[in-house]
């Protein structure tokens, strides 16, 4: 099952680790990235945000993989929920730095303020609900090849 | 039995009594508006009553007192009348008449029965010192001992000659009144003024007593003239019809005593002549309703009356009428009192009523809002780890749709366990829906076997976690309980002592501990040496749906509030301590003797 589209890297931010193991695993046989290595794990928010802060490092260490061009969000996480992340990410956002880096939340909540709440954010292009129907996923990044 | 059940169908709100509301407290600032006017109406209504009835007295002390000075008006008027025709007579007898002649008419005329208070009728001459002689012999043709005295030289002389009748008068007859001013004064003045006139106060000449009494004196002229100046009246002067009086018999003749309710006394002068207004007196009235004084001209002289309203004057004026109007008053100010402060005491009862029920709505609306929030989370947590278990079969289908592969085992293992957490949650469901309803009767728990059925029930955990689990049961009686309560306690605090073990210890254990607790009930500890719980979480840790981390692989977050239940359904109460290096959770529940059921 061979994608045409692909990305360099993606990061996916959950604190359900078995969702995690699941998404990595789809992602890969979707073949969205080449190896296992170019998808980022991340359990919180605040991980997360450390992550994409610490650009200059991660540019050089990973090269044109970093920033992923695509976060796969979760909402409700300890210690930073996906809100607080995206009103960080977007203050990160500004540098234009990230201008190429998408953000889809993949949360099982399908609370309607939530996903209202998400949309005013202008990184969210996607709000997917877990499971994620895999067309739907390649839509989105097909979109944002 | 009774006590027990009858609190338990109660609700709470019913069982709180409500606190009595003060009479005078409830009273609203209208209400007291209200009664202060009734009650000045009844004052006012009161006050007026009297008033009338006081100036109804008034108005017939005063007819009372008017009637008594007309009587003797009346009175004195007859008198007058019987001098004048004395005079009359002897005017017609031709200016002169003989004691036969005099006693004849003054019997005829009815002096003693006619004219009560009058003690007798009598002729005064008025006799110049130079007729004295013949005067005396005429005189002493009828009675040869007469003559005037007291005896002195004088220009004229105004003996009293006849007077009828004789008994009780005898003292009188001679005397010659010109030889005291009072009375010579008097008899000038009935000759010049040819009227009746009274003399001051004097003592009859015939009285022992000394008592009051005054001579009423008319002038008789020489019948050949008709004197019209007081010149020729001196001139044409013959004598005086004169009675005397004691104004005591004078007064009692004029008026019965009994039923007048007014008594009084006169002043002619400074001098008393008559007075019934005596403390002794069987009507006086210390404190009399009315004293008024009138003034009479009596024949030349000026007499006061004082009036003075008698005890039983009082009886007949006092009416019930103003008390009635008083105390009827006071009697419907105080139903109005307890009226309005009933109303008021209802109204602020329903008012508490209303403040009590919206209290209930809010309490219902915040149940609902958290029923809501239950079931938002509920089926959350229920449909997560469906998903993640498809999300697990869709991925071993694309192994085996590959022909197999090693992964395809780890992935029905997670299946497996997603399965085991969402046969938990719903297990745990179950029991929160059964804490209220719970009927089983409370009987001896045997902790030891209960306890060992936990450690047989978590022993995959126990593995998982890589934890030991011990108890020790110190109980002098056995636990008097219902067991299912105690055992989902017990499953719950110990599973999660065994879920937050600290993998960086290398011996991680729960140990539970069942002890003697105060006042004969039973204390049972849950300690471990896990990760503790942060103190932030300290009174959110029994709430629904509370985790440590909120990550539901640690469960439904039903756990401790499930816990919870079960303790305060039974009476108990529980606490816990928790640092870094384990937690303790201490469980105390009452010696129980009967049932406890929470529905």
């Amino acid at each position: 099952m061979n994608s045409l589209v692909q990305v360099p890297s993606v990061l996916l931010v959950d604190d359900n680790l078995d969702d995690n193991y699941i998404h990595t695993r789809r992602i890969q046989d979707m073949r969205l990235v080449e190896t296992g290595d170019d998808i980022f794990v991340k359990t919180n928010g605040l991980d997360a945000i450390r992550f994409l802060e610490n650009y200059d490092a991660n540019r050089r260490e990973l090269g044109e993989k970093f920033p992923p061009r695509l976060v796969l969000l979760d909402i409700n996480m300890p210690v930073m929920d996906g809100f607080e992340f995206l009103s960080r990410f977007s203050d990160l956002a500004r540098t234009g730095r990230y201008d190429c880096v998408n953000v889809a939340i993949l949360t099982s909540s399908d609370h309607r303020g939530d996903k209202e709440r998400a949309s005013r954010f202008g990184c969210v292009k996607a709000y997917l609900i877990k499971p994620p129907d895999i067309d739907e996923l390649r839509a989105l990044l097909e979109g944002l090849a | 039995m009774d006590r027990e059940g009858r609190e338990a169908v109660m609700p709470n709100s019913a069982r709180a009594e409500p606190e009595p509301i003060g009479l005078i407290a409830a009273m609203h600032w209208q209400h007291w508006l209200i009664l202060a006017g009734a009650l000045a109406a009844t004052f006012l209504a009161w006050r007026f009553s009297a008033q009338q009835e006081e100036e109804k007295a008034r108005v017939r002390f005063e007819r009372r007192t008017g009637d008594i000075i007309h009587l003797v008006r009346e009175r004195m008027r007859r008198y007058e009348d019987a001098l004048q025709a004395g005079a009359a007579f002897i005017d017609t007898m031709g200016g002169q008449v003989d004691l036969p002649t005099w006693r004849r008419y003054a019997t005829s005329i009815g002096i003693i029965r006619k004219y009560p208070g009058i003690n007798g009728l009598g002729v005064i001459h008025f006799v110049p010192a130079d007729s004295l002689e013949s005067y005396l012999g005429e005189q002493r043709v009828f009675r040869p001992d007469f003559d005037i005295h007291p005896t002195r030289k004088a220009d004229a002389y105004w003996p009293i000659s006849y007077i009828v009748p004789v008994a009780g008068n005898r003292e009188a007859v001679g005397l010659d009144i010109a030889h005291e001013r009072n009375r010579l004064e008097a008899a000038q003045r009935a000759r010049d003024t040819g009227t009746a006139q009274s003399t001051g106060p004097i003592v009859l000449a015939q009285d022992k007593q000394g008592a009051p009494g005054f001579l009423f004196f008319f002038p008789f002229y020489d019948p050949q003239r008709e004197p019209q100046t007081v010149d020729e009246r001196r001139a044409a002067l013959r004598g005086l019809i004169y009675a005397p009086f004691a104004v005591r018999k004078l007064m009692e003749g004029a008026l019965a005593r009994e039923r007048r309710l007014v008594s009084f006394s006169i002043r002619d002068g400074d001098e008393l002549i008559y007075d019934e207004n005596l403390e002794e007196a069987r009507d006086y009235d210390a404190n009399p309703l009315f004293v008024t004084r009138e003034p009479l001209e009596f024949y030349g002289r000026q007499w006061h009356f004082e009036f003075r309203a008698s005890q039983s004057f009082r009886r007949e004026s006092v009416s019930l009428q103003p008390k009635i109007i008083l105390i009827g008053g006071i009697v419907i100010d105080a139903l109005l009192f307890a009226l309005l402060a009933q109303v008021s005491r209802s109204s602020r009862r329903a008012s508490r009523q209303a403040a009590r029920l919206q209290r209930a709505q809010a309490d219902l609306s915040r149940a609902n809002d958290e029923l809501s929030q239950f079931n938002y989370r509920t089926s959350h947590d229920l449909i997560a780890p469906l998903k993640t278990i498809r999300g697990f079969a869709d991925l071993a289908l694309r192994d085996l749709a590959r022909g197999g592969a090693a992964s395809t085992a780890d992935l029905l293992r997670r299946i497996d366990q997603q399965a085991a957490r969402l046969d938990q949650i719903v297990r745990d469901l179950l029991n929160l829906c059964q804490v209220d309803h719970l009927q089983e009767a409370a009987e001896p728990v045997d902790l030891d076997a209960l306890l060992r059925g936990v450690d047989e029930s978590l022993r995959d955990l126990k593995q998982e976690r890589g934890a030991a689990f011990r108890w020790s049961v110190t109980l002098r009686q056995p636990l008097f309980a219902q067991t299912a309560r105690v055992r989902q306690i017990l499953e719950n605090l110990v599973s999660n002592g065994l879920k937050y073990a600290d993998d960086a210890k290398p011996e991680r254990w729960v140990e539970v501990r069942a002890i003697e607790g105060a006042r004969g009930g039973a204390r049972i500890e849950v300690e471990d040496n896990g990760i503790g719980i942060p103190e932030d979480a300290r009174g959110r840790i029994f709430d629904m749906f509370f985790r440590v981390g909120n990550s539901p692989q640690f469960g439904s977050g039903l756990g401790t509030y499930l816990v919870k239940k079960h303790v305060d359904a039974m009476g108990g109460s529980i606490d816990y301590v928790s640092t870094p290096r384990g937690t303790v959770f201490f469980v105390d529940l009452p010696r129980q003797t009967k049932a406890r059921s929470a529905s």
